[in-house]
């Protein structure tokens, strides 16, 4: 025992004895807040106590991961690191905590127990935003104008053909993920999920995970199987977060990936190779229970929330089942919707009624007539046999 | 793209003799910390040795991926290699034992490049019993976190193999025959695998690396590279430019053509003076601010001293991993 704990400690004072010559440590900020909470880990408002100047810190979670530093956080910070762009949250810095040392108790010739071995944490430092979008549509205060509604979507898809336009997939479009500062700028964030995407070679497909988006923003080509998947993803979500602006809920809130589908079959109509001729190959076609014989109705049932009529057919473009129809970013910003009276105008004004942060964590919940939230995505189920497959794709 | 990255940012240097005072700073460090500590400097490692033992190591990195099974993309190893490059740049293999860090850069670029093997499938590639393969588990997952922020979190490596794939695909569709860009391609690429041991992704931007290569395997093949270059930059037909880049392309040629076999003896040399070298600074800084609980928990202290040797080599784990002298 003895040889084993010297051999810790030479080790511990070792590590201590490095400086490191970039990373700072993150005491140098204050939390103030936590601002969000998911299995991903913790989100918090802080502030330097220096510059005064306010942060996010996002903390990356290192639990359960047999295979060292999570390769979403390497991801997630490979691509905060390329991007640049108004409308996509800014990485301002990493940092750490001190107390990055072995734990004495682990032996380093023990296998047991891979886990558990670091006691400090990396903190990913983001610009502060006041509100998210889940946040401002939970309060019925917050009123938005059909020229501030045309704002919120154009700074939305901006973003996204921007990161599109960088083979940067995001995989978990939603109201909670789109944040809004007090000037009115929207960014996208939460790139935990994000990765890279290769246009697919011919014969050769791609193989990602199809268990990623939040279920009421997951569109129908994941929840059939699909792994060869690209952008139009992420238009879905924006779909359903353009609804949720007049709505003020999210449109289709199932329990399940079953139920998901039904719901979108009976708001867009039955999937059917008529729609979709593609959809026969996908491998959850032909074993899950698709509803037959549905309308598709989504100006029709959106219609008593939404009177405009370029609202409603941008809306209705954005939903498109088939992938390979559904309306583009670069599209979708040049729809009649931005161009047409009222023209969008900025978000400032309107924030600066509101004085308080409003973020979805904060609020009261949403939903309707649900025990549950939304099932999470892929990194936030329970380990089982694919959790390879999860974690590597 | 490689402008607006953190490699042009932060790792492209102006020259050979910056990357000399980097590393020299480095080892002048380890000297101050050490003459700190009233011990004794001459039995440090020289920058001249540093750098040879890095050279040692950063061939036994290039092999370790060489013969990895599953097969490694090419980029895995240049990412891996510009990240070792990194490291002792601004660290002394006094300070991180190079074995270790030549690991943790593959094992952490094969996540960085999106080649996916698992911490037992990779492990499963060093030459050695089934339990020490377990510790190297243990070292490389211990040492991640600690490389990340050597490398202060850039991750992105820019590669001269992309635009390689570039300009061969350019030469194509411009008049060249595909038979005859293909034949130039298996030169280029051994002109790559050389680089990587260089500094050149310290020093260059890949796409020059790139075409230093595709000149390289124009000369040994004859064909005549100089031409695409000067139809390349006939829009610009600022003949300055044009100088500029046929100088950069000669620097990357001198770089690269630096790389030359190493003297075996004074490999070991260098070796053993660090394994002398690294005993002592562990056991240094164990009698440093932590003796305490170090008291504490090893209550007869006179064996402790005496275990001090072998405690050395637990803390590596891999030190002990002949096969990867």
């Amino acid at each position: 025992m003895s040889s084993q704990a010297s051999t810790i400690n030479a080790v511990r004072d070792k590590l201590e004895a490095i400086e490191y010559p970039y990373c700072d440590d993150v005491s140098k900020y204050e939390k103030l807040a936590k601002i969000g909470q998911g299995t991903f880990g913790e989100v918090f408002k802080a502030r330097h106590r220096k510059t005064k100047q306010f942060v996010a810190l996002k903390k990356v979670l290192m639990e359960n991961e047999k295979e060292g530093f999570p390769i979403t956080a390497l991801r997630e910070i490979k691509i905060l690191q390329m991007v640049k762009h108004e409308n996509v949250v800014q990485l301002l810095e990493i940092c750490r905590t001190k107390e990055q040392v072995l734990d004495p108790t682990i032996s380093p010739l023990s296998t047991a127990s891979p886990l558990n071995r670091f006691k400090g944490s990396i903190y990913l430092v983001f610009d502060f935003c006041e509100h998210d979008l889940a946040g401002l549509l939970s309060n019925a205060n917050v009123k938005f104008t059909l020229s501030e509604i045309k704002k919120v979507m154009q700074q939305l898809l901006n973003g996204l053909y921007y990161i599109h336009r960088n083979k940067i997939l995001h995989r978990d479009m939603k109201a909670a993920n789109i944040l809004i500062n007090k000037h009115g700028v929207l960014k996208l964030a939460d790139f935990g999920l994000a990765r890279a995407f290769s246009v697919t070679k011919s014969g050769q497909a791609n193989r990602y995970t199809n268990r990623v988006v939040t279920l009421w923003y997951r569109p129908p080509e994941l929840l059939l199987g699909e792994r060869n998947y690209g952008p139009p993803i992420d238009l879905w979500g924006a779909g359903c977060i353009m609804a949720e602006m007049w709505t003020r809920s999210p449109i289709m809130q199932g329990n399940t990936e079953q139920h998901q589908l039904t719901l979108i079959s009976q708001l867009c109509g039955s999937i059917s190779a008529e729609v979709w001729p593609s959809v026969e190959k996908l491998d959850l076609f032909s074993k899950l229970e698709l509803p037959k014989g549905q309308k598709r109705k989504v100006k029709e049932r959106l219609r008593a929330y939404v009177k405009d009529p370029y609202a409603l057919d941008l809306i209705d473009r954005l939903l498109t089942l088939d992938p390979t129809k559904r309306i583009d970013s670069d599209d979708a910003l040049n729809h009649d919707f931005f161009w047409e009276d009222p023209l969008p105008v900025d978000l400032q004004k309107m924030l600066s009624m509101h004085n308080t942060s409003m973020f979805e964590y904060w609020a009261p919940p949403r939903r309707r007539g649900h025990a549950h939230g939304p099932q999470a995505p892929g990194r936030n189920q329970p380990a089982n046999n694919d959790a390879t497959y999860d974690r590597v794709f | 793209m490689f402008y607006s990255s953190t490699q042009r940012r932060s790792w492209t240097f102006s020259g050979a003799d910056e990357l000399a005072k980097l590393r020299c700073h480095a080892n002048q460090n380890v000297r101050e910390r050490h003459q700190a500590g009233g011990r004794d400097c001459s039995k440090l490692l020289t920058p001249e040795e540093e750098l040879l033992v890095c050279q040692y190591y950063h061939g036994r990195l290039r092999d370790f991926c060489v013969k990895f099974n599953p097969p490694m993309p090419k980029s895995v190893m240049a990412t891996a290699s510009a990240y070792f490059k990194r490291v002792y740049l601004q660290n002394s293999v006094m300070e991180h034992h190079p074995k270790i860090v030549m690991l943790t850069c593959v094992y952490m670029a094969c996540k960085v490049e999106e080649f996916n093997v698992s911490i037992m499938q990779f492990v499963g590639n060093i030459r050695a019993r089934s339990e020490e393969r377990e510790r190297a588990v243990d070292v490389i997952l211990n040492n991640e976190l600690q490389l990340l922020q050597l490398l202060n979190f850039h991750l992105t490596v820019h590669s001269p193999i992309r635009p390689l794939e570039g300009f061969l695909i350019d030469m194509k569709t411009r008049h060249r025959s595909a038979e005859e860009v293909e034949n130039l391609r298996c030169r280029a690429e051994e002109y790559l695998d050389k680089s990587f041991l260089s500094d050149a992704c310290l020093l260059f931007p890949p796409s020059q690396v790139a075409l230093a290569a595709l000149w390289h395997a124009g000369n040994s093949v004859g064909t005549d590279v100089l031409s695409y270059v000067h139809q390349c930059l006939s829009k610009s037909s600022d003949k300055a430019d044009q100088s500029v880049l046929l100088n950069q392309i000669k620097k990357v040629q001198d770089v690269v053509g630096s790389v030359t076999q190493l003297d075996a003896s004074l490999v070991e040399e260098a070796k053993a003076k660090l394994a002398a070298v690294g005993s002592v600074e562990v056991s240094h800084d164990s009698q440093g601010g932590k003796r305490k609980l170090a008291d504490q928990q090893g209550k007869q202290a006179g064996k402790k001293k005496a275990k001090q040797g072998k405690s050395e080599q637990g803390e590596g784990g891999l030190l002990t991993l002949s096969t990867l002298e």
